[in-house]
């Protein structure tokens, strides 16, 4: 078992932007889908996070785990492939528990992406957004928490 | 038999930004393993000895190697292999991760 754990100060000096309406794009998507767990994938560039794209939870044991959509990913890649946009992340939630990052959400992690969790725990009913990170390509490397913020729209 | 592995952008970096790289091999193990030879980095971040990693899917003409023959899926010849991150996790009762 590899090492695993979590940095509990955010090392980004530079958060975490959701655009406009990602963040009620989240919400919606995992407040419709409790006591199930919801998911789905990340696009933007760099630190910009312009879109959420929903899949369905394709795990067996949705109540716990989480499984996003491949053929959502093969045709997002398609789509994205002359575009400055990429998928930069993955979203999911936690409908009972903290939005931390479990070893199973470590285990398949990709370096370099990010990782937005809403987490619905008795001390925050109303959702707990964070944001993880994984900042390089070591197979132990630690997850960190970084901070993020909501990009106003541009008049 | 020589076949083109596109690679997902998040993993382009470990194969010098290629987006697709060319390589020989008579099923789709073996053209993985070549990839992981001409790529090593690539190579320890999808396979796990003989095997693909399981966070890692695999498809071949649109269609995920697992529904097909697995890693002995056979090679024509000209096809194109896609790899995609295979996203998955959760709360599954197994704790957060800490130090």
């Amino acid at each position: 078992m590899r090492s695993l754990f979590l940095a509990r100060r955010p090392v980004s000096a530079v958060p975490v932007r959701l655009g406009p309406g990602i963040r009620d794009a989240l919400w919606q998507h995992a407040t419709a889908a409790r006591p199930l767990e919801s998911c789905g994938y990340l696009v933007g560039q760099g630190e910009r996070i312009s879109r959420f794209v929903p899949t369905r939870n394709l795990h067996a044991e949705p109540e716990t785990r989480y499984s996003v959509d491949p053929l959502v990913y093969l045709d997002l890649e398609d789509e994205l492939e002359d575009a400055e946009d990429e998928v930069v992340g993955v979203f999911h939630s936690h409908p009972a528990t903290v939005p931390e990052p479990s070893v199973t959400d470590r285990a398949h992690a990709q370096p370099g992406w990010w990782y937005l969790i809403l987490g619905f725990p008795p001390d925050h009913p109303q959702g707990h957004l964070r944001a993880w990170h994984v900042p390089d390509a070591d197979a132990d490397a630690p997850f960190e928490e970084v901070e993020w913020t909501i990009q106003e729209a541009t008049p | 038999m020589t076949v083109t592995i596109r690679l997902p952008t998040v993993l382009q970096r470990l194969a010098n930004d290629q987006k697709e790289v060319t390589v020989e091999g008579d099923t789709v193990g073996a053209a993985l393993q070549a990839l992981g030879a001409a790529h090593p980095a690539l190579g320890e971040q999808i396979l796990d000895g003989p095997n693909v990693r399981p966070f890692v899917k695999v498809f071949i003409e649109g269609e995920e190697i697992a529904d097909l023959d697995g890693e002995d899926t056979l090679l024509e010849g000209g096809e194109s292999i896609r790899l995609v991150p295979a996203i998955a996790g959760g709360t599954c009762g197994c704790g957060v991760a800490t130090r």
